[in-house]
């Protein structure tokens, strides 16, 4: 293979891979990225089993080939390289050879006929998605999830396309203690028409938000498989392994009475929560909040430091209620909200919380009170 | 690996065979029975078969999915066996392992219809490992497998043992070994037998054996015997010097000394048509076992094989020797 590619391309493409060649694993080879040369570029390949990205960069090719190198090495050479073209050149299996101005290097490979292949996704349907709601959806939802390695299935994003006309698509993240749910209308109608149910891991979720909030990015098609996920954007392809689970039943959970309504300015209560927290327990994190007609008192409690409280005004007509909450849990909360204001439904002090945004009736989030 | 490829399972084969072409297949197996009789081998055959593209209810053994199982490349067949933490400790399987296992159960599979999971020697299981495990077991996700594989099914959690389907193997008959030992290692018919015969229907103890040298050292042992007949302590010494240099060769020595003492057990119970390793020494052997009771010989045989396992512990290789050479020599008189 013989190509040259621009520097800023060829930089930006390693980069994107790095989080996936850094995984632990028992394959060596997985460490590497697989180079192809194809039409009007190199094709970049790097997975670590669970996760799989393609990126098509665009490089003058002057001979065709296939090989893999050490993906670590081959972006810390880049990223120094002085000039803008690097030339990279390979005669057979055993390695390349990168030149940049007066710059030579020799990279050793392995032969791609050992690296895992892209597997072949049978397609069941597919969908349209504007980047930036994408990333929208995503930064709504993820927080949410899970990291407890024995509830598998509480490890990913559940993104549910219904088959009715009209259907919203919809992402759900919850870890038990509480949920977080986006739902948008689609521009465009999805293909394949049937139901879908999918968890995307943590991991896939994680790196597309990366390569979304680089720049600005246009539609983003989801392919959907029985056993895999693929985001596409232009030359840009991660595919994802699905977790092969049962998603608890939302709907189910979701407090559809709860009596009791608050309303607070959003950034009020953001502040007054951070400077409480201060004080607040940090083996449970708790901090309380105190409803009262008119007006909220958030307080903590520090058995050996100390207290703190701060009382904001706000809209509320319910009957008295003291319940306590996990600080973070409700940071997370406030900072999925976009309105002004924040708005939060209870039943009682042990009951779940309902939060809403007045300001978007896609999304809705839950927490459980913690017992004071 | 085609499971035409595996020798003197026929029982097990079939049924494995049978699940597969029905579409019966569990969601956990338990290979069980003798040590290195082909469990992990047809771990592999089933793994194999359930990623070929090609064979039906088998594998063809040729095709890509074949080939990276059978290399350990196919990202949904992994193998799990015990490891030591740090040189030279135990090995066991460790709480670590199984998280990954459980990470990766968790997702589809990535190229294949199914994850295969083997873990190898599951009796090894270190106890929160084992706990760990068992809840995989009690919910794993349907389009994975899980074979577990052991010589000692009853060191397994009967929690665990109760939630998988248990396939037997037999030990492998004379015959068998003679034919795999053919293959392997290019035996004719008669030589194959003989290697056969001191395997004990242990595959991997024949193909590991370098029969030259063992006949090499009988000769040694029977000579430094005579000399040292009469149960002289220094002699002794000497002579378990000789074959310690160190635990390789120790070892070697030791299985060795288990055909010799099984041999004799052989031609005290069975008489002269027992079927002998050492047959080219029929009449010494014959002659000392005529010389001693049962339960005598039965001991001596006893100690030599505990020696070996005690030798497989790290156990300091001259110390195990000499206990049990003590007895053989010092009764010679
Ligand atoms: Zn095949």
């Amino acid at each position: 293979m013989k190509f040259t590619i621009e520097k800023s391309s060829l930089v930006t493409g390693l980069q994107r891979i790095q989080a996936i060649v850094q995984a632990r694993t028992t394959m060596p080879i997985l460490s590497n990225v697989r180079l192809e040369t194809v039409k009007g570029g190199i094709l970049l390949f790097a997975t670590d089993l669970e996760i799989g990205l393609r990126d098509l960069l665009p490089a003058e090719i002057e001979a065709d080939g296939t090989i893999t190198v050490s993906a670590k090495k081959l972006y810390e050479i880049s990223r120094e390289l002085k000039q803008d073209a690097i030339r990279i050149a390979s005669e057979d299996s055993e390695g390349i050879l990168i030149r940049s101005g007066k710059s030579s290097f020799r990279l050793r490979g392995l032969p791609a006929e050992e690296f895992p292949s892209f597997p072949e996704i049978e397609e069941t349907g597919r969908t349209a998605v504007p980047a930036a709601m994408l990333l929208e959806m995503i930064r709504k939802t993820a927080y949410a999830v899970s990291t407890d390695l024995t509830r598998m299935s509480l490890n990913g994003v559940l993104i549910h396309l219904s088959e009715q006309k009209g259907a919203p698509i919809k992402m759900v993240a919850t870890d038990g203690h509480r949920l977080s749910l986006v739902s948008r209308k689609l521009p465009g109608l999805p293909s394949g028409g049937k139901s879908r149910k999918v968890i995307v891991p943590r991991k896939a979720i994680s790196e597309l938000k990366k390569y979304m909030e680089e720049a600005e990015r246009g539609d983003v098609e989801i392919v959907f498989s029985q056993n895999h996920l693929v985001f596409q954007e232009k030359n840009y392809t991660l595919l994802s392994r699905l977790i092969d689970g049962k998603f608890p039943n939302y709907s189910d959970i979701i407090p559809k009475h709860n009596p009791h309504q608050l309303s607070v300015d959003r950034e009020m209560l953001q502040g007054a929560v951070r400077r409480v927290s201060i004080l607040s327990d940090e083996k449970t994190h708790a901090i309380k909040l105190a409803l009262r007609k008119g007006e909220i008192q958030i307080s903590s409690n520090h058995p050996e430091i100390g207290e703190a409280q701060e009382a904001l005004s706000a809209e509320y007509q319910g009957e008295d209620l003291e319940v306590g909450f996990n600080v973070r849990y409700l940071q997370d909360v406030a900072s999925a909200v976009n309105g002004a204001e924040i708005r939060m439904l209870f039943m009682d002090a042990l009951s779940p919380s309902r939060i809403e945004d007045p300001q978007d009736d896609g999304f809705l989030a839950i927490i459980m009170p913690m017992r004071l | 690996m085609p499971f035409a490829e595996i020798v003197g399972q026929a029982r097990a084969v079939e049924i494995l065979q049978r699940e597969l072409r029905t579409g019966r297949v569990p969601q956990a197996y338990l290979f069980h029975g003798p040590e290195s009789v082909g469990k992990k081998r047809t771990a592999l055959a089933v793994a194999m078969a359930l990623q070929c593209r090609a064979a039906e209810a088998d594998a063809c053994g040729a095709c890509p999915e074949c080939r990276n199982v059978a290399a350990g490349h196919h990202p949904d067949v992994r193998f799990y066996s015990p490891q030591a933490k740090t040189r030279g400790a135990a090995e066991k399987i460790y709480i670590e392992q199984i998280r990954t296992l459980q990470q990766d159960i968790a997702l589809r599979p990535m190229a294949g219809r199914m994850k295969i999971f083997v873990v190898d020697d599951a009796d090894r299981l270190v106890e929160q490992a084992a706990n760990a495990f068992l809840k995989t077991l009690e919910e794993p996700p349907d389009s994975s497998l899980l074979i577990l594989v052991t010589a000692f099914p009853d060191r397994l959690l009967a929690t665990i043992r109760s939630r998988c389907r248990t396939v037997r193997f037999q030990p492998l008959s004379p015959e068998s070994v003679a034919a795999i030992v053919a293959r392997e290692k290019g035996a004719g018919a008669e030589e194959a037998a003989r290697l056969a015969r001191f395997a004990h229907g242990s595959v991997a103890r024949v193909l590991a054996v370098d029969y030259e040298a063992m006949t090499q050292q009988r000769a040694e042992f029977l000579e430094e015997r005579q000399r040292c007949a009469g149960g002289d302590p220094a002699a002794l010494f000497a002579f378990s010097d000789s074959f310690t240099r160190n635990s390789v060769q120790a070892a070697a020595f030791l299985e060795f000394l288990v055909t010799w003492e099984r041999d004799l057990m052989a031609l005290k119970l069975q008489g002269p048509d027992a079927a002998l390793v050492h047959g080219d020494c029929a009449a010494a052997l014959t002659r000392e076992a005529e010389s001693r009771g049962v339960a005598d010989l039965l001991g001596r045989l006893e100690l030599v094989e505990q020696s070996l396992r005690r030798l497989q512990r790290n156990v300091n290789a001259r110390l195990v020797v000499e206990a049990a050479l003590m007895p053989i020599i010092g009764e010679l008189n």
